[in-house]
């Protein structure tokens, strides 16, 4: 697993890329429980996510709440067809805005 | 004939009694250093007690070394702020304890150099400045690291020698040896210590891993017209998932598989909690959308924001074959029927955890001659070969049509054979549940 940082326009641009699993899972949800208290547009990239478990969805939804008590704005894009069954197993795509790409996630109002 | 000078003769004799008078002092000192060093060799060989060792060291190091205390400290691995513990202090009753922040003071020095230490004027050396008063008490001291296998395990001290002269080469040599002697020794003792522990905590989780299959159904429901059966299968002694058959009334029955995120001890104690309010709630005859609501704001009342479950609760009538069911997020249940592509149930909404309300949604299926419905979670599905290739659904559709007379529970294992199989000697990643209903 891989998380990079950037900022696009308004956005904090989150990058995850590779393996979200039970092992290391607790790193990305200690560093979205940092992300999540100190940005309130945040922009999840997952073009490059392979894997996710659900202790990686966990991580995510810790995420969503915090930006959701600051009343902001939380975006995922870019997830590949597996990635997105996951979600919508889960039920998660009724929780997260889910975008096509970075460029529709990033041009869509507010 | 040679004559000796009488005077000159006496002399020699002095001197050479002088000379056998040391080198008897020389080897009885030999001889006790030997002793107490196979005193101790034997005393701290003969227990796997680490306080006991450590006391048996420093309460013979002390009077022998003729000094006031002694202290035996250890390195606590992993402990950056306060890396020495100290385990042991023995010394004269009638002085008074050593103040500790000398302990700090020698443990840090020992660290960084990792050398024997000899001090017999401590009030001035500038090493150990401290505050006017604070070691009063302190005025000389003999200090050796223990080192086992190349890495420093510890330090021995000694403090206040009981005589002018102070700690000697002599004492520094003897301390030197014993703390090497001792090492070892040790070493083996805590690492004893350790899996004692480790040992205790299996057996915790060993009573855990009886309490949680206790919380399974002990019998499977038989209702006429169905073959019924469930089992669960943790990848540590206890798990995440689980599964349950509730009698509602005549002719209806409730039975749910759950997965709660995360794995081990803490899975399992939320797993008890979601089991035991799906209970209260089916038991109260209410439908699976209504029952799946209230534990959904119980559970998100009760769990740390990043905790969910996965649940698929369904209830069947078996009178006029129809299953009312509703999936809070969890891996869709295939229904596998002749001559047709399986059916996934998907029909309910999110993960129960996840917000404090959500509306669920219901939905009914007729179960037809045949039918299998198979409930699975993402332990069986997900189970990765060395090819990191998953088990998959479609593993598990085509064992099942392929297995059109086997049993509910032959099915199951059929489904966990494949699995194993198919995982070829890597480890179990997640707990692995089924349940299957199977209309005769």
């Amino acid at each position: 697993m891989n998380i990079r940082e950037d900022k696009v326009g308004s956005f904090t641009l989150l990058a995850v890329s590779g393996r979200v699993d039970s092992l290391n899972s607790e790193t990305l949800k200690d560093y979205l429980q940092e992300l999540g208290k100190r940005e309130s547009r945040v922009l999840v990239d997952c073009s490059a996510l392979e894997y996710i478990g659900s202790a990686g969805l966990g991580a995510l939804l810790i995420l969503l709440k915090l930006i959701r008590k600051q009343e902001g704005t939380l975006r995922l894009c870019g997830l590949s067809p597996r990635i997105a069954e996951v979600f919508a197993i889960a039920g998660f795509d009724k929780l997260f805005p889910i975008f096509l790409d970075l460029d529709s996630a990033l041009s869509a109002g507010a | 004939m040679e004559r000796k000078d009488p005077e000159s003769g006496g002399k020699d004799l002095l001197e050479e009694n002088r000379r056998l008078g040391r080198e008897n002092l020389r080897l009885q000192r030999a001889v006790e250093e030997l002793g107490i060093l196979n005193e101790i060799a034997i005393a701290i060989n003969s227990t796997l007690a680490l306080e006991k060792i450590l006391d048996l060291i420093t309460q013979r190091c002390v009077p022998h070394l003729r000094a006031e205390q002694g202290a035996v400290l250890l390195l606590e691995e992993h402990k950056e702020e306060r890396p020495f513990q100290t385990l042991c202090r023995v010394g004269d009753t009638s002085h008074k304890r050593l103040p500790f922040r000398l302990d700090d003071q020698l443990a840090g020095w020992m660290l960084r150099y990792r050398s024997p230490l000899r001090i017999n004027d401590l009030g001035s050396d500038p090493r150990f400045a401290t505050g006017a008063g604070d070691i009063f008490s302190v005025h000389s001291l003999l200090c050796v690291p223990m080192v086992c296998k190349g890495r420093m395990t510890g330090l021995l001290a000694v403090f206040n020698k009981k005589a002018e002269a102070g700690f000697s080469e002599d004492d520094q040599r003897l301390l030197s040896i014993i703390a090497s002697e001792s090492a070892q020794v040790i070493e083996n003792a805590r690492l004893a210590e350790k899996e004692k522990t480790l040992l205790r905590v299996q057996e915790e989780l060993n009573l855990a891993r009886d309490i949680q299959g206790n919380l399974l159904p002990k019998e499977t429901p038989r209702p006429a017209g169905y073959d019924i059966a469930g089992k669960s299968v943790p990848a540590k002694e206890v798990g995440g998932d689980y599964y349950d058959f509730l009698a509602v009334e005549e002719n209806r029955l409730a039975f749910c598989l759950g997965d709660v995120s995360g794995k081990g001890l803490p899975a399992a104690l939320l797993m008890a909690n979601l089991q035991a309010a799906i209970r209260g709630q089916a038991l109260a005859g209410t439908s699976p959308t209504s029952c799946l609501e209230k534990v959904n704001t119980l559970l998100f009342r009760s769990t740390s924001p990043e905790k969910f479950a996965t649940m698929f609760f369904g209830c069947l009538d078996t009178l006029d074959h129809v299953l009312h069911y509703c999936n809070a997020g969890h891996n869709y249940p295939l229904l596998i029927r002749d001559g047709v592509k399986p059916l996934r149930l998907s029909a309910g909404g999110l993960a129960l955890g996840c917000l404090e309300s959500f509306p669920f949604e219901e939905a009914t299926v007729e179960l037809l001659p045949g039918d299998r419905l198979i409930v699975f979670s993402d332990g069986i599905s997900e189970a990765v070969n060395h090819a990191d290739e998953e088990f998959s659904e479609a593993r598990i559709s085509e064992l099942v049509a392929a297995n059109r007379d086997a049993s509910a529970a032959e099915l199951i294992e059929k489904i966990l054979q494949e699995v194993s199989r198919h995982a070829a000697g890597q480890p179990q990643m997640d707990d692995m549940t089924l349940v299957v209903v199977r209309r005769e």
